[in-house]
């Protein structure tokens, strides 16, 4: 079966994030396809490359992209979301003559043509939010 | 290509939070993909159907605006739970937008008719 | 056709009555993140009324220390429950 996630807070913000995690990881290890992970609104955090985890907190971006890279799944944050926050690639930083570009690269910056696909093209859609 | 109904429920009052918009935009993007899309008021998203609202007020955009603009999109299933206007002492007859107001069982059917529900 | 809901608020929010209400025969309700807390008295009463199969999920009970307080009626799962749920019902429903 296929799955896709829509997450809507940021990993700082709420629980949210750190169960659409868990559950990622479950309909993997359960064999099934992980397809797309969405990052929308507030969940567009989780693709900023400056945010730094405390010591003894976990590297929620890079098992992220630990799970993309074995995966397939793309990783996507929403473009408008993303930019309106300060989540830029270099492509929206060049545009908008911002000094940096700081969207870690596992995570791609597109529309909600995106979610859209998802919805249209995965067996279960879930969403994590609050 | 392949058409999958969305049902996009509208829970929270407007402006307070970045949810409720963030919640038209799928709607839009949905409807560009020609994807079947309806919408649901229901709980304090009932709010969001206030017919004189001016955020500008507030420095936001408007809403309601919004609400009258789903129609150019072929956006226009809109739906209230009327449970949730008559706890607020809310008419469906005073809205911004036409929307069909469901009892109870008429929103559970709604729900039930639509392959995906996504709540705002 | 059924429908797995999911709740993560507190049931002292606004979202637990909402989704009780749109409940349909045969649908799922999972608890999780702060939602566990329906799975106990004085919430769960209300969940017994809904007429369907409720589920928390443990690790948010265990995380809250309120595993020896969920209610018989309200089976635990793990993550892999909570796939096999979203896997066995056609749509999963987020209330939030």
């Amino acid at each position: 079966m296929r799955f896709s996630i829509l997450v809507l807070n940021s990993p700082t913000a709420a629980q949210a994030g750190d169960s659409a995690w868990a559950f990622a990881q479950a309909a993997v290890a359960a064999g099934h396809e992980l397809y797309r992970v969405f990052f929308y609104d507030e969940g567009v955090a989780h693709g900023n490359m400056l945010a730094t985890p405390a010591q003894d907190d976990v590297d929620r971006q890079a098992r992220w992209a630990g799970l993309a890279r074995e995966q397939g799944t793309d990783l996507v944050l929403c473009i408008a979301s993303a930019v309106k926050r300060g989540v830029l690639d270099s492509g929206e930083a060049e545009r908008h003559e911002k000094p940096a570009a700081n969207a870690h690269p596992a995570f791609e910056l597109s529309g909600l043509g995106q979610l859209v696909d998802a919805h249209i093209n995965s067996d279960r859609l879930v969403t994590f939010g609050r | 290509m392949a058409a999958r109904s969305l049902l996009l429920v509208f829970r929270r009052a407007p402006y307070g939070r970045s949810l409720s918009r963030a919640g038209y935009d799928v709607a839009l993007a949905a409807a560009a993909f020609e994807q079947p899309v309806s919408l649901l008021f229901m709980d304090d998203g009932v709010w969001q159907l206030m017919p004189e609202q001016r955020p500008e007020a507030i420095g936001a955009r408007s809403i309601a605006r919004t609400l009258e603009s789903l129609p150019l999109y072929d956006i226009d299933r809109l739906y209230v739970d009327s449970e949730s206007l008559a706890q607020r002492a809310l008419a469906a007859g005073n809205l911004v937008e036409a929307a069909t107001p469901l009892d109870t069982a008429g929103v559970r059917e709604l729900m039930a008719g639509h392959d995906q529900v996504l709540v705002f | 056709m059924p429908v797995l809901h999911t709740l993560n608020q507190s049931p002292s929010g606004d979202a637990l009555p909402g989704c009780l209400r749109c409940l349909g025969p045969g649908d799922k309700l999972l608890l999780l993140e702060d939602a566990v807390y329906a799975a106990c008295d004085p919430y769960v009463a209300t969940l017994r009324d809904a007429g369907v199969d409720c589920y928390v999920l443990e690790a948010d009970a265990d995380a809250r220390g309120i595993r020896e307080r969920l209610d018989a009626s309200i089976t635990p799962v793990d993550y892999g429950g909570f796939v096999e749920l979203a896997a066995a019902c056609n749509s999963v429903q987020s209330w939030y």
